[in-house]
């Protein structure tokens, strides 16, 4: 298009122009960069020589070459900035450090319980026996009679009182998962996360992850 | 009664805004601590694992749950509430919590427990409440654990021996004056006839920075020196002895200086009385380049002449 009109006689770019008076946004939406700067270049004649309303091409040129302008305009301030860590003659001089987090952790009396949004309960498992003269075969006898079993849940001090409360929520969810649990037998291993809501006939709901098990009760 | 439903699939509960209010409520986890300790052996087994355990479920437990402000931990009186306990809990807790958002950028980003802000521990264990500044001392620790995590995460690009020595000094002046930092240059280094360090640092990008952090007691009583050192190495090719293989990890040279700068670090926090600790990393790393030691080349070491044959091996 520039060619064009460096080449044309004033009349030709005029009648270019002036077809183009019917197209303003074919005029202003390339965002070209070689587009934009002819385009704009040559709006101040199109609008005088045409009879074009010159305020409402200016408007058109500013809300949509005003964008090509921004998206450039922020590429090239990108590309200005220094790059932070090092240049291609000087190495980095410094390093950025993680910040530490912002959580607070604090330590009270169980008499002062109260209720966080999330509620973990320690628990630890019935101590082992200490048969030293059983084999390894009858061990694994005993753990597998074990997990065939019934798990008695006996939950005590505190743990057994928000339990209770809760209308048993705490037993349902360890007698639920007693076989990956095993009652806490590994310390840090948790369950799946039990939902309580308050109000109306829902009491307590399980969403157990590794099963795809919902249950409501 | 009670009403049991089971639903075989994995779901989306899609539920009215009246509904959806009610569904906001109070989430509870059980946490296993492990099997109940029969005697005093067992029980001090057991303090050493379940508060890094604890701690470490406490944090993963919070991440997984989105959207939670608040935190509460019962503990049983079976769990001893020992200052070391609450100190592995809080380091497991705040260890755990770490993500290194340095070098990434928009949806790469891991925030960890963006809206937590408190997390309370009930102990039904006798003197609980005194055990306080120990969780703080975890909070320390950790730091110094997030100092050696970035060390070793840092890019090579990023972490050259001149950077690392910035990253001492810093150290040095973050605990208020308690840590001295001794950088000694190239020149100091051959004043000292330190030829095998300075044969390594041919190789080397940025000139070689042998760092020393000095950590005195507040009281400046001191009744035990301790000294920790670690491999500065900060990437090494393995110069004309080439690592043939792993050089994509040959960045993790460096664990030893972060082991001990995380460490400088901590103890420049917590501050303990009675022990002045120094920590040194020599500082380089081994790259190609015209100065490069070679092999059958001779080193002088405090005067001492070494004939090198494996460059590696140095």
């Amino acid at each position: 298009m520039s060619t064009l009109l460096l080449l044309s006689s004033s009349t030709t770019r005029r009648r270019i122009v002036q077809s183009m008076k019917y197209y303003p946004s074919l005029l202003v939406s390339c965002s070209s960069v070689a587009f934009w700067r002819t385009a704009s270049a040559f709006v101040p004649i199109a609008a005088t020589s045409s009879g074009i309303n010159q305020a409402a091409v200016v408007a058109a040129t500013n809300t949509n070459t005003g964008r090509a302008f921004s998206t450039t305009t922020t590429l090239f301030s990108k590309m200005d900035k220094s790059f932070p860590t090092w240049s291609f003659d000087k190495p980095c001089q410094s390093m950025e450090w993680t910040d530490m987090l912002t959580t607070k952790l604090t330590v009270a009396s169980a008499d002062t319980f109260e209720a966080g949004d999330l509620v973990l309960v320690g628990v630890y498992a019935p101590a082992k026996n200490d048969d030293d003269e059983s084999n390894d075969d009858d061990k694994k006898k005993e753990e597998e009679e074990e997990e065939e079993e019934e798990p008695v849940i006996a939950l005590s001090g505190m743990a057994a009182e928000l339990d209770k409360r809760l209308g048993g929520a705490l037993t349902e969810v360890m007698t639920d998962n007693h076989k990956a649990f095993k009652h806490g037998a590994t310390a840090g291993s948790t369950t799946p996360t039990v939902r309580i809501v308050v109000d109306g006939k829902v009491r307590f709901l399980i969403l157990n992850e590794t099963f795809g098990v919902l249950k409501l009760f | 009664m009670k009403t049991v439903l089971f639903v075989k699939k994995r779901v989306r509960l899609i539920l009215k805004p009246q509904h959806r209010k009610l569904m906001q409520t109070k989430r509870y986890v059980v946490v296993g601590l492990g099997s109940t300790p029969k005697d005093d052996d067992d029980k001090k087994d057991d303090k050493e694992n379940v508060g890094f355990s604890l701690g470490k479920a406490i944090a993963a437990t919070c991440d997984a749950e989105k959207k939670i402000t608040s935190c509460s931990v019962l503990l049983p009186a079976a769990l001893e509430a020992s200052t070391d306990t609450m100190r592995d809990i809080s380091t497991g807790f705040y260890q755990n919590l770490y993500s290194d958002n340095r070098y990434r950028n928009g949806d790469k980003e891991k925030k960890m427990v963006e809206n937590l802000k408190t997390v309370s521990l009930f102990s039904e264990a006798k003197g609980a409440e005194s055990t306080g500044p120990s969780l703080e001392e975890g909070q320390k620790i950790a730091k110094g654990v997030f100092m050696a995590k970035d060390i070793v995460n840092a890019p090579h690009n990023v972490l050259n021996s001149e950077s690392l020595a910035d990253t001492a000094k810093r150290i040095a002046k973050e605990s208020g004056g308690r840590i001295k930092c001794t950088i000694l240059d190239k020149k100091d280094c051959e004043k000292r006839g330190m030829g095998a360090y300075l044969g390594v640092a041919r190789g080397s990008e940025t000139e070689p920075q042998f760092i020393h952090l000095t950590y005195t007691p507040p009281s400046g009583k001191v009744n035990k020196k301790v000294g920790i050192i670690g491999k500065g190495l900060l990437f090494d090719t393995g110069g004309y002895n080439i690592k043939t293989q792993m050089m994509e990890l040959m960045k993790f040279d460096c664990g030893g200086s972060a082991a001990v700068l995380g460490a400088a670090r901590a103890v420049g926090e917590i501050a303990p009385e009675g022990v002045e600790a120094h920590f040194i990393v020599a500082a380089c790393e081994v790259r190609y380049a015209a100065k490069i030691f070679l092999s059958g080349m001779t080193l002088f070491v405090f005067y001492l002449v070494h004939s090198m044959t494996q460059f590696d091996a140095i």
